[in-house]
């Protein structure tokens, strides 16, 4: 029963996977909806600038640090990210956010790959305590570390589109801060030599959701029956995620490419399939947990 | 039965933090602030008499057209008047997206601006 659960459940995440850029676009007109009312304060669960002339909602991460410099604990926030995180965990960043999809858009351009070693991924939560969180508690939003003064979002969708708005409507113009700048500019070129560069490394609200992975209402189920040791999944990742520590693990964006290799499915806590634990394959053809 | 309520024991105590948080800040969570409100225009000033001159720039007899009264110089502007509101939750979120709050060294949180707001975020 368990297998034909699972055999219905394959085709699903496949397509899913498949689909993958459609769903990110249909969110893209969810965040970024020029005909859409400004809802500037409510949270949206994913990384996008509210500075961006077209966005429709506030930025969770934004929100966090600007609350962060007035000492004031941000309730809607953080309640956002820990319902949606709760829910899907890092599936928000492999299907809603903007700025995943356009990483992946550009990964997509055929150029040498490399993919970042497991542990780059613990400089995400150093970018959230350190940027997004002391820095900004302790000196404020006028500090040049604060978060916002760096983020390439915001750079991307907010200061360059605003800056070029002014130009051409023949107001003054304020030119961005040269070192978001940088930062931007250094996030597009690693674009085209490693996948989802800033999502691996930087995001700190990838860092978040990737915590959530563990326990979410729906997470990577790993069948061991199924697993032939054949290593597809491992090729099938292009963020290095697995085998090792396993298919929910905090890096892992749930991009669901991984699903086609038969022993890997989407479970959730109400369905048959077990949440599995971090661990290694043997790689003798019998399987532990993941 | 006992295994789902097991695996789904941390899962919904999550969700449930998360929508306890977003409904208290959403509905009841709120902070003082304080506002700078754009200062009164300066009364008007009463405008001086000039006597009317009986004699036209000709020598002959005025017209007595010109105005009687001459504008007085304006007097100096009122200090802004400060209020301290409480803003909702929502409304604190909306005012960061522009920049429109920060914290004083006397730990006060100040709105930036008074009058219209900015346009989009500083940074």
């Amino acid at each position: 029963m368990v297998a034909m659960a699972n055999e219905k459940r394959k085709p699903f995440t496949v397509r899913l996977a498949r689909e993958r850029p459609w769903i990110q676009a249909i969110f893209l007109t969810i965040w970024l909806g020029p005909f859409l009312p400004r809802l500037h304060n409510v949270c949206s669960p994913v990384f996008h600038c509210y500075s961006c002339p077209w966005a429709a909602f506030a930025c969770p991460v934004g929100v966090l640090a600007n609350f962060s410099a007035l000492h004031v604990f941000p309730f809607i926030a953080i309640g956002t990210v820990v319902l949606v995180g709760g829910v899907l965990g890092s599936f928000v960043c492999g299907y809603a956010c903007p700025f995943g999809f356009l990483q992946d858009l550009v990964g997509k351009i055929p150029t040498p790959k490399f993919v970042l070693p497991a542990w780059a991924g613990h400089v995400r939560y150093v970018v959230l305590i350190a940027f997004a969180l002391v820095i900004p508690y302790l000196y404020g939003e006028g500090h040049p570390l604060f978060f916002c003064s760096l983020c390439p979002a915001g750079a991307l969708e907010g200061a360059v589109p605003n800056a070029i708005s002014a130009a051409i409507a023949g107001n003054e113009v304020v030119w961005p801060n040269a070192v978001k700048l940088v930062i931007l500019g250094a996030v597009v070129v690693a674009m085209f030599f490693t996948q989802r560069p800033w999502c691996t490394l930087l995001c700190p609200l990838g860092a978040v959701y990737g915590l959530f992975n563990r326990a979410s209402v729906f997470f990577l189920g790993y069948n061991r029956e199924e697993c032939k040791a054949c290593d597809q999944c491992d090729a099938l990742c292009k963020y290095g995620v697995l085998p090792e520590p396993g298919v929910n693990a905090a890096r892992c964006i749930r991009c669901l490419d991984c699903t086609r290799c038969g022993a890997i499915s989407v479970g959730s806590i109400l369905g048959p399939a077990e949440r599995t634990k971090a661990g290694t394959r043997t790689g003798t053809g019998t399987s532990q947990d993941r | 039965m006992r295994a789902i309520g097991k695996r789904a024991l941390v899962p919904v105590v999550l969700m449930l933090i998360g929508l306890g948080q977003l409904i208290y800040g959403a509905g009841f969570h709120s902070q003082s602030i304080l506002i700078e409100q754009e200062p009164d225009a300066p009364p008007p000033m009463p405008r001086r008499f000039e006597p009317p001159s009986f004699i036209g720039p000709d020598g002959g007899p005025a017209d007595f057209a010109p105005p009687p009264f001459v504008d007085m110089p304006p007097g100096a502007p009122s200090p802004p008047k400060t209020e301290l509101i409480a803003l909702a939750e929502p409304q604190m979120i909306h005012e960061v997206t522009i920049g429109g709050l920060t914290r004083l060294d006397t730990g006060q949180l100040k709105r930036t601006y008074s009058g219209a707001p900015p346009s989009g975020c500083p940074t």
